[in-house]
C-alpha cells in the first residue's frame, strides 16, 4: 500500500506551488505532480536563441496580493518586481501615453472593483446540501457585476486614441467584441498589465519553488497524472502515468477545468448533472506569442517619444474597428488581416535577458484562432502569422527586419501542448459575465469548491484567477485546510 | 398660429395613440401628431403581444379589434431535412421533438416551464414598472439566482445548456432577434424570459390595415371619442423649453403648440434630437462610441399562389425560423457588424391568414418576413434585402425566387441601438427622459422591441402623476 498524503496537487505552476506552500505550512503532508521535468507551467523563462530569454506564455502575472507575497515568503528567496513605465500606443506617426486623468480615473475604477472582486472570491463559503441545486449560493450581490451590462466601447475614456489605447489594453491576447455587453470585465481582468518580475517569470518561479522546498512540500517532477479516483461521489487517489497512484485526502487540481474533469474523469463516474456546467464551459483561446531576438535595440518610426516608452507596454496601432474585424476573424477560424499586437522589449526592463547589445521583443497576438478554417496549423501557416505580424511592426519600427537575430512562435495549438490549457486558453475559460464572478466556473457552488467531494479546483478557470497571481491557487489550500480542521475529509 | 394643450403625443403609432388615448380619458386637452397624412400602416398583419389590460380599458373590442390569429407554433427550416415543429403546448411539443432527440423532448417541458416561471414573477416589473431589485428581492432565492444568471448571458449559450441538437437550440434562441437583440450578446438570455412573460398573452396578430377591424383604427377611434385631437401632417420641428421644462412643440409649418407634457412615440435619440442643442449633449454623448448594432427588418413579400397543399411556408398558424444551427447567428451578425447584409440572414417567416391577404384575390399569397440581422444604415437598400432574403429561403425551398412576384419593405421603425440593459431597467429610466415633462412612449420605452401599448399606459400615467400645478390666475 502507498502511503498517503493530505493533500495531492495536480501542476506545479504558481498556483499548485502556493498552495503547495501553504499546505506544507500548515503541517499537511503534500505532494505536487507536474508532467513536465521542470515545475513553472506558464511561469517559465527560457533561452530562445544562444544568449536571449524571455517568458514564452507571458510577460508578467496578475498581481499578486501583498499579504500572500509576504506569507508564500517570496521576497527572501529572490522574487524581485521590475521597474516598468506604462503603457503606451504607438502608430507610425504618433505615439500616446495613457496616463490622462481621464483615463487613470477609469483604471482606478477598475482596480478598485477588481480588488472587491478579489476579496470577495477570497472569501471560502463550503456548498451547503440541499435538494435544491440553485438554493447553494448566497444570492448577495457581487462587487463590481454592474460591469457585466457595459460594453468596453462605452468605459473607454479619453480622446479618440486613448479610448482604443484602453480597448486595446483589455483586449491584449484575447479574442472579444469591444461593441457587446459585458466586454467591460476585460477591463477587469486584463491579460497582460499586471506585475513584471525581474528575471521574467521563471525567476518567480524559481522564488515559488525554492520557498516549496522550504517549507517542506514534496514536488514530484516529470509525472503525469491520467486519472482522479474517486469512490462513492469522494475523491480517493491520482493515478499516474507510471502506474503508480497516489492517495490523498484531498486533491487540488490546478488544470483547467475543462481538463480536469473531461480527461482526469471515466466518462461514467460523473453524474450528467455534475458534466454538463463542464461541457458548456466556452474556452476562447485566442493568444500567440512570438518571440524576436534583437541584436540592436528597437527604434520606433515616431520622432518625439513619450518619456519611458520603450520600457513600457506598447499596443501597436489600436482601433475599434479592427478589433471588431478581428474578432469575427477569429470566430469563422481565420487570421485577421489586421493582428491585435502588444509588444514588450523585455531588455530594456531587465538587460540580464539579452546578451550586451542585444535586445528582446515579446509579442503577444490576439485572435488567434486554436483550430484554423483551412486546416491545421502547418508551417506555412505559423511562418505566415510570424511574417504577418512581423510586417506590421515593421510599419512601427521601420529598420526592425535587419536586427532580427531569431524568432520564435507559440501558437494556440503549442500553448495547449505544453500548459495543457484547454484549446491554448490561457485565460481558463472566456471572460464573459455568465463565466466571471458567481459563475465562474459553477453557478451552484463557489471555487474551489467542486461537484466531486474532496476535489478541489484552483488553476485558471477558479473565480480569483482572473482576478490575482496565485491566487485561485491559495484559496484552494485554505479550503483544503478548513475543511481537514473541520474533519470534513476523512 | 399657436394652441395651447394639456398634453401633446408625437407620432400616431399604435403606441402614440394608445397614450393619447389614456391622457384624453384623464381628462387632458390632448394633442396628437402625426407627420403623414394619414395614420401609419403596414401592408400586412404584424405580430403583437398586446397588453390584455390595454385591450380592456381602451374598450378595443367595441371599437372593432379582432384578432387574425393567435397561438402559432413554432417551425423551424432546416435544408434537406424535416422541418422541426414546436406547438405552443408543451406536451404537444415534446412528442413532435421526440423525432429529433429524446433528450430534448424531456428537458423541452422544463425549460418551458422554467422561462415562464420567471416570466410570470419578473412581470410586476416588466408590466407595471416596479423596479427590477424590488422585485428580484421579493422572489424565491431559486428564481433570483436564475434571473441573475440569464442577466449575463447570451441566449445561444443559455438554450445550448438546455438542448444537445442545434436545431433546438438555434430555434428557441430565435425569441431573442423577435426582442431585438443578437442572441450571442450577454444577457440576452433575458429576453427569453420576457418572451415568455410576453406570450401569456397569447400571441395574437391584428391588422395594421386602415380599415375596419385593424389596430390602428380601433386605437383612433378609442382616442378620438375620448376627445383627443388627432392631427396629420403636422411633422414637430423642435421641443420648447421653458425654465428646464417642456414648454411645448414647434411644428415644421411654424406652429407653435404649447403643452406641460409632451409624450414621444419616437426612439430616445431622435426625440433628444428635437431638443436644443445644449440639452441634447446631456442624454446621447454616453454612447458615442459604440458603432450601432444590426437590427430586424420587415419585409412582405408577395408570392404566386400554387396549388400545393404541402407548401411548407404557406402553412398558415406557424412561425418559419430559417436558422438551423446556431453558428448561423454568428456568422451573420459578424458580417452585419462590418456593414455587409450577410449572404444568408436569419429569417421568420409567417404566412397571414388567407382573408386578410391585400390581393389575395389578385392570386398573389403574402408572405411577412422578418430578416436580421441587417446593419442600421443599410435598412432602405430594398434590392440587396430583397436577394439576400431570397437566396437565403431558397436554401430551404428550392424554387422560391420563381415565384415571388413583389416584395416590399416595411420602413423600418424608429429605434434606439438594441441594448440589453433596457430588460433590466426600471419603467423610469426608460419612460422618463432629461427634460422634466418629456416622456417616451413607443417601442422604445419598452423592455425589448415590441408592440404591447405597455409603455403607452406607463407614460401617460407617469406623465399625469409628474403634470405640473396650473399657475393661480
Amino acid at each position: 500500500m502507498a502511503e498517503r498524503y493530505d493533500a495531492a496537487i495536480i501542476g506545479a505552476g504558481g498556483d499548485g506551488l502556493a498552495a503547495g506552500i501553504l499546505l506544507a505550512r500548515a503541517g499537511l503532508k503534500t505532494v505536487v505532480v507536474e508532467r513536465n521535468p521542470q515545475p513553472g507551467g506558464r511561469l517559465v523563462t527560457r533561452q530562445f536563441q544562444r544568449g536571449f530569454f524571455a517568458s514564452p506564455f507571458a510577460d508578467d502575472l496578475p498581481p499578486v496580493p501583498a499579504d500572500l507575497f509576504w506569507s508564500l515568503d517570496l521576497a527572501r528567496h529572490g522574487a524581485r518586481v521590475a521597474e516598468t513605465s506604462g503603457v503606451f500606443a504607438l502608430w507610425p506617426d504618433r505615439a500616446v501615453a495613457l496616463d490622462s486623468s481621464a483615463v487613470r480615473r477609469r483604471l482606478a475604477d477598475a482596480g478598485r472593483r477588481r480588488a472587491m472582486a478579489l476579496a470577495n472570491a477570497r472569501r471560502i463559503e463550503r456548498p451547503v446540501k440541499s435538494w435544491n441545486p440553485l438554493a447553494q449560493r448566497s444570492a448577495m450581490p457581487w462587487p463590481a457585476e454592474d460591469w457585466t451590462h457595459r460594453t468596453l466601447a462605452e468605459l473607454a475614456t479619453g480622446s479618440a486614441d486613448e479610448a482604443a489605447a484602453l480597448m486595446a489594453a483589455a483586449l491584449t491576447g484575447r479574442a472579444a467584441d469591444p461593441l457587446s455587453a459585458g466586454s467591460a470585465l476585460l477591463l477587469l481582468a486584463p491579460f497582460q498589465g499586471g506585475t513584471i518580475w525581474r528575471g521574467g517569470l521563471g525567476a518567480l518561479m524559481a522564488a515559488l519553488a525554492d520557498s516549496a522546498r522550504a517549507a517542506g512540500t514534496e514536488v514530484s517532477l516529470g509525472r503525469e497524472v491520467t486519472d482522479i479516483r474517486s469512490a462513492r461521489g469522494r475523491v480517493r487517489a491520482i493515478a499516474l502515468a507510471d502506474g503508480a497512484e497516489i492517495s490523498a485526502r484531498a486533491v487540488i487540481s490546478t488544470l483547467d477545468l475543462k481538463r480536469t474533469f473531461l480527461t482526469l474523469f471515466p466518462w461514467s463516474e460523473l453524474p450528467p448533472p455534475a458534466m454538463k456546467p463542464v461541457v458548456n464551459f466556452r474556452t476562447a483561446g485566442a493568444v500567440a506569442r512570438l518571440l524576436i531576438a534583437l541584436n540592436a535595440p528597437p527604434v520606433p518610426a515616431v520622432g518625439n517619444l513619450p518619456h519611458g516608452l520603450l520600457r513600457g507596454t506598447l499596443h501597436l496601432a489600436p482601433g475599434a474597428r479592427n478589433f471588431v474585424a478581428a474578432h469575427n476573424a477569429w470566430q469563422s477560424g481565420a487570421i485577421a488581416q489586421h493582428l491585435p499586437l502588444t509588444v514588450r522589449v523585455d531588455s530594456a526592463t531587465d538587460p540580464s535577458l539579452a546578451p550586451v547589445g542585444g535586445a528582446v521583443m515579446t509579442v503577444t497576438i490576439g485572435a488567434v484562432p486554436h483550430a484554423l478554417f483551412d486546416g491545421v496549423w502547418s508551417r506555412e501557416k505559423r511562418d505566415g502569422l510570424t511574417n504577418r505580424a512581423l510586417s506590421q511592426i515593421e510599419e512601427v519600427f521601420p529598420a526592425l527586419a535587419s536586427s532580427i537575430v531569431g524568432t520564435e512562435l507559440f501558437a494556440p495549438p503549442d500553448i495547449e501542448d505544453v500548459l495543457g490549457a484547454t484549446h491554448g486558453d490561457l485565460d481558463g475559460g472566456e471572460i464573459a459575465p455568465d463565466q466571471m464572478f458567481a459563475f465562474r466556473p459553477f453557478a451552484d457552488r463557489k471555487a474551489p469548491y467542486t461537484p466531486v467531494e474532496g476535489l478541489y479546483l484552483a488553476g485558471r478557470s477558479a473565480t480569483a484567477a482572473p482576478l490575482g497571481g496565485c491566487v485561485a491557487g491559495a484559496v484552494a489550500a485554505e479550503a483544503v485546510i478548513a475543511d481537514i480542521a473541520a474533519g470534513k475529509l476523512p | 398660429m399657436s394652441g395651447s394643450f394639456d398634453a401633446i403625443v408625437i407620432g400616431g403609432d399604435a403606441s402614440g395613440l394608445a397614450a393619447a388615448a389614456y391622457l384624453a380619458r384623464a381628462g387632458l386637452k390632448t394633442v396628437l401628431l402625426e407627420k403623414q397624412e394619414a395614420l401609419p400602416t403596414t401592408p400586412s398583419p404584424v405580430l403583437h403581444a398586446l397588453d390584455p389590460r390595454v385591450v380592456k380599458e381602451l374598450k378595443l373590442g367595441r371599437y372593432g379589434l379582432t384578432f387574425v390569429f393567435r397561438d402559432l407554433s413554432l417551425v423551424s427550416l432546416r435544408p434537406g431535412g424535416l422541418p422541426l415543429t414546436v406547438p405552443r403546448d408543451p406536451r404537444h411539443a415534446a412528442r413532435s421533438v421526440a423525432a429529433l432527440s429524446p433528450a430534448d423532448a424531456a428537458a423541452l417541458p422544463r425549460y418551458l416551464d422554467t422561462l415562464f416561471t420567471l416570466g410570470r414573477a419578473l412581470r410586476p416589473s416588466w408590466w407595471d414598472g416596479r423596479p427590477l431589485s424590488e422585485t428580484l428581492a421579493a422572489l424565491k432565492p431559486s428564481l433570483r439566482d436564475l434571473a441573475a444568471r440569464l442577466r449575463v448571458t447570451s441566449a445561444a449559450a443559455y438554450t445550448a445548456s438546455w438542448f444537445e441538437t442545434d436545431a433546438m437550440c438555434a430555434a428557441l434562441a430565435f425569441d431573442a432577434v423577435r426582442a431585438g437583440f443578437a442572441p450571442t450578446e450577454p444577457g440576452s438570455a433575458l429576453a427569453l424570459a420576457w418572451g415568455a412573460s410576453q406570450e401569456m398573452c397569447g400571441m395574437q396578430a391584428a391588422s395594421s390595415l386602415p380599415g375596419r377591424g385593424g389596430l390602428i383604427h380601433a386605437l383612433a377611434l378609442a382616442a378620438q371619442k375620448a376627445g383627443a385631437e388627432i392631427r396629420t401632417v403636422s411633422t414637430a420641428h423642435s421641443l420648447m423649453l421653458a425654465n428646464d421644462r417642456i414648454a411645448g412643440v414647434e411644428l415644421t409649418a411654424g406652429e407653435r403648440l404649447e403643452a406641460p407634457l409632451v409624450l414621444s412615440s419616437l426612439s430616445r435619440r431622435h426625440t433628444l434630437a428635437l431638443a436644443p442643442a445644449a440639452v441634447h449633449g446631456l442624454g446621447t454623448a454616453q454612447r458615442a462610441h459604440a458603432a450601432p448594432m444590426p437590427i430586424g427588418i420587415d419585409l412582405v413579400f408577395g408570392l404566386m399562389r400554387q396549388p400545393d397543399p404541402t407548401d411548407l411556408l404557406l402553412q398558415p398558424g406557424q412561425r418559419n425560423i430559417v436558422a438551423d444551427r446556431p453558428e448561423a447567428y454568428t456568422a451573420a451578425l459578424a458580417a452585419a457588424r462590418l456593414g455587409q447584409v450577410p449572404d444568408e440572414l436569419v429569417l421568420e417567416l409567417s404566412h397571414p391568414a388567407p382573408d386578410v391577404a391585400v390581393d389575395a384575390l389578385a392570386s398573389r399569397i403574402q408572405l411577412h418576413v422578418r430578416a436580421w440581422p441587417i446593419p442600421a444604415d443599410r435598412a432602405g437598400e430594398r434590392d440587396v434585402l430583397t436577394r439576400a432574403v431570397t437566396s437565403t429561403v431558397e436554401r430551404i425551398a428550392p424554387g422560391f425566387s420563381h415565384r415571388v412576384a413583389s416584395a416590399d419593405i416595411v420602413l423600418p421603425h424608429d429605434s434606439d441601438p438594441p441594448s440589453v440593459t433596457r430588460l433590466s431597467a426600471s419603467a423610469e429610466e426608460r419612460i422618463a427622459t432629461v427634460i422634466p415633462g418629456l416622456f417616451l412612449c413607443g417601442r422604445a420605452a419598452e423592455p425589448a422591441d415590441a408592440v404591447s401599448c405597455r409603455a403607452a399606459r406607463q407614460a401617460a400615467r407617469l406623465a399625469i402623476a409628474r403634470r405640473p400645478l396650473r399657475e393661480p390666475q
